[in-house]
């Protein structure tokens, strides 16, 4: 494991000064040396995804400070070693942490979905602008973004596959949606002034999975799902299991810019929702017609939580980066991953969403001492 | 049944060949409206083709009594042909007897009574002309006698029908359980086959296409087939790739890059996705290259397919180049193809320009059949095509390099242009009609 040249700075104590960003990588290092993350902020720790990193992080024993900031509370107990701290990223107070800290890797994934928009963008956009530039400020090392391919927008005129180049022409009117294009056209350009920072930024193409919350899972929550009469796009699907990963090796490695990340194979949206068990219901909509598409973003009608031009365009990311620069396959393909997010939802709705085996510590040690050790089942071998 | 009065040929010739014969002569027989049939006869008979019914072998009456002995039939007297029905009759009671008793030991059609089967074959047999009467026992003796009733016959005919039917259904219900395999374009196999049919159809019947060069395109590799567009559907795209699948020895699927106006048409842009047909971008003509894939490119575009009828087979601009880059860069040979036939399929006699910008369509044409005949006017006109491939233009090792370099990259494009220019002039000198 190789050192930082840093490192030995950084043992001193903490003093606050102000450092002009990358001013050590100028130092001309003829084979850099492998960054290796130590000290790691999670931003938006209480999320699905802060959380679930924050645990996979903490497996790992190179990172000896794993740092939850949030404004919301996690649920108390599932952490072994991570640290929170209750705090807004967008409050000024983050300065003082990431130094105090000694952060070297922050993994941004503060990023909500609310019914309040103007808390929603509020919070993603403006809290996103606060945390890289207080970065580059104290001069942290690598920033992770979790962003998504449909930043570069659904349009008739897409590429089979988007390559990472391609510039973002997503205009969605979703605030979500729109937040994450926001974000990215500031990365963007705050890549191009601080090239000594490694950020890293993670475009995953739709989510799918057992437990995580995303959009193309609220879309196949109900039977019907509405589709767009005459248009049926390929769609590509990524992995909750694999989104984490993919985290989890930007964390690792030095990897600036954006990538794409996908689960290999691409099927078209009907055949999705077939394979999740559910009924397409084709619905008529305006072609050209502007009237048409105004009369439909008015909140009249029940919309999909997929945008209209998202159902209908392509937007498949070319995933070549992700695989030879990046370093990373993700595990599940797109078929196996809508088998398996079906496979959950039909079991869950025969036994329950919430028959946990997990009955605590002090019960499970209770019964512990009456059983003998149980034989692996084999239904669970697989 | 053919009408009553039919005119075989013109009237010049039948006075011409009855001139020859000498005087005029005519059918003998009635027609159902009750005036005579006007039809010349055949040859050494009274009666047109129409009413000429050739006689049974045993018939001894003259024929001009058949067509008025109506549906009664002659049951008077016994006469030679009564015989050899009754005797016939006969016979198929014994073969009927027969076939029911091998039926009756293999435990099926048990309900059945052989005195009431034969009764009401004697019943009905009454009713039918004794012509007829022959003709039916006589197919009844060889059905009976044939192995069509063989139980082991039906067991093995249901057998392939049940499986071909649990085939096809597995199939649709794999569709509806999302389990069509696609390739990484959306490239639906399953589809493909589902409508090939039709292509092949349209290829071989409507179109009737014919096809040269087609040693021109390799059999693996990159490869670019440059074709002109015209018609004001894309027919020429259709029979093209299966140009390939019908005629070469190692038939590959063509990838047409498509307009980007048809990525947002509903159900056009899924039906060319799974058809194989990609969006026309560089980055994907690279990408197909690159995999060593067949592409087919239409370098006129809407410039082509939109035109009007006063000038086709007039190549329109080749884009800019971009087709001719892309070869460049990858090496892969371009083979200009020149389709003959497609301008016709819809003669486009006026363009709305201004409706058609309002609906935020490239091109509205007016055609004979289009919007006055609706749908119908998506019907193209059966014109006869020709598609022939042209020699390959190969690159060496210094092509990519000059892929950037503007005045290679036009002056390759004329040539490509000219070369499908000069063979649609060839084909169409060697065309005789456009049907």
């Amino acid at each position: 494991m190789n050192e930082r040249p840093s490192e030995a700075q950084a043992e001193k104590p903490v003093v606050i000064e102000r450092r002009r960003p990358g001013r050590r990588s100028r130092k001309p290092a003829a084979p850099r040396p492998r960054f290796v993350t130590r000290r790691v902020m999670i931003t938006g720790l209480a999320g699905y995804w802060g959380t679930r990193l924050a645990l996979r992080l903490e497996q790992d024993p190179r990172y000896e400070l794993i740092l939850g900031v949030d404004t919301q509370v996690p649920t108390a107990g599932q952490f072994s070693r991570t640290e929170f701290l209750g705090l807004d990223v967008k409050s000024p107070m983050l300065l003082d942490v990431l130094t105090a800290q000694r952060i070297d890797t922050v993994v941004h994934l503060n990023i909500i979905h609310s019914k309040d928009k103007e808390r929603m963008l509020d919070n993603n956009v403006l809290g996103t602008r606060h945390v890289l530039a207080a970065c580059a400020e104290v001069g942290v090392k690598k920033l992770v973004l979790k962003s998504s391919t449909g930043v570069y927008g659904a349009l008739p005129d897409n590429p089979n596959f988007l390559p990472e180049a391609w510039p973002i022409r997503g205009r969605p009117y979703h605030p979500y949606f729109r937040s994450y294009v926001e974000v990215e056209k500031y990365a963007s350009e705050f890549l191009g002034r601080h090239p000594d920072l490694h950020l890293t930024i993670l475009r995953f193409a739709s989510i799918l999975g057992p437990t995580a919350d995303t959009a193309l899972s609220r879309y196949l929550r109900d039977r019907i799902c509405p589709t767009i009469l005459g248009f049926d796009p390929l769609y590509q699907v990524t992995h909750e299991d694999d989104v984490l990963g993919a985290l989890a090796r930007a964390v690792e490695a030095d990897f600036n810019g954006p990538v794409n990340i996908a689960g290999d194979g691409v099927l078209y949206l009907h055949r999705i929702i077939r394979m999740a068990g559910r009924t397409p219901l084709p619905i008529v909509t305006g072609l050209n017609f502007p009237i048409l598409n105004t009369l439909a973003s008015l909140p009249l009608v029940p919309l999909p939580p997929i945008e209209i031009d998202y159902l209908r365009y392509l937007w498949v990311a070319e995933t070549a980066r992700m695989k030879t620069q990046f370093g990373f396959q993700p595990l599940h393909t797109a078929e196996e991953t809508v088998k398996d997010f079906a496979t959950t939802r039909r079991v869950q709705r025969f036994a329950g969403a919430d028959d946990s085996s997990d009955m605590g510590e002090y019960a499970s040690a209770v019964l512990r001492d009456i059983l003998e050790d149980p034989e692996e089942d084999d239904l669970h071998a697989s | 049944m053919r009408p009553e009065e039919t005119v075989l040929e013109s009237p010049e010739e039948l006075e011409r060949l009855d001139g020859a014969r000498g005087p005029k002569r005519s059918c003998l027989a009635t027609t159902k409206r009750g005036k005579p049939c006007r039809v010349p006869p055949l040859a050494d008979a009274d009666f047109c083709p129409v009413h000429f019914r050739s006689p049974a072998p045993e018939d001894d009456q003259p024929p001009e009594d058949e067509p008025a002995a109506g549906r009664d039939g002659d049951a008077a007297g016994p006469s030679g042909r009564e015989r050899i029905v009754s005797e016939l009759l006969g016979e198929v009671e014994r073969l009927v007897r027969q076939t029911l008793e091998r039926l009756h030991g293999s435990g099926i059609l048990t309900g059945l009574n052989i005195l009431e089967l034969t009764a009401t074959l004697r019943q009905s047999l009454g009713k039918l002309l004794p012509s007829m009467q022959f003709d039916v026992l006589r197919m009844l003796k060889d059905t009976l006698q044939s192995d069509y009733l063989d139980l082991d016959t039906w067991r093995g005919l249901a057998y392939v029908v049940r499986s071909a039917l649990e085939a096809q259904l597995e199939q649709t219900r794999e569709r509806f359980q999302g389990k069509a395999p696609t390739d990484e374009y959306g490239l639906d196999y399953a589809f493909y086959e589902a409508v090939r049919p039709l292509v092949t159809f349209m290829y071989r019947h409507w179109f009737r296409v014919e096809t040269t060069g087609i040693e021109n395109v390799p059999a693996d590799g990159p490869c670019l087939l440059v074709a002109n567009h015209s018609g004001v559907l894309p027919w020429d795209g259709v029979m093209l790739s299966e140009a390939i699948w019908e005629h070469h020895p190692q038939p590959r699927h063509a990838r047409l890059l498509f307009l980007k106006w048809f990525a947002s048409i509903p159900f056009i842009a899924p039906f060319l996705a799974k058809t194989g047909q990609v969006l026309a971008c560089p980055e994907n003509g690279k990408r197909l290259l690159s995999q060593g894939q067949l592409v087919g490119v239409f370098p006129e575009g809407i410039k082509g397919i939109g035109k009007p009828f006063r000038e086709r087979y007039r190549l329109a601009r080749f884009g800019r180049g971009g087709f001719t880059k892309l070869a460049m860069q990858t090496r892969a040979p371009i083979v200009p193809v020149a389709i003959v036939g497609a301008e016709e399929t819809y003669p486009a006699i006026y363009k709305l320009d201004f409706v058609a910008k309002l609906l935020g369509l490239p091109y509205l044409p007016i055609t004979p059949t289009f919007p006055l005949f609706g749908l119908l006017g998506f019907v193209p006109l059966p014109t006869k095509w020709h598609i022939h491939f042209c020699k390959p233009l190969r690159f060496n090792e210094r092509a990519p390099s000059k892929a950037d370099d503007y005045l290679v990259v036009s002056l390759l494009t004329e040539r490509v242009r000219n070369i499908v220019q000069l063979a649609i002039n060839e084909l169409l000198r060697r065309r005789r009609s456009v049907f």
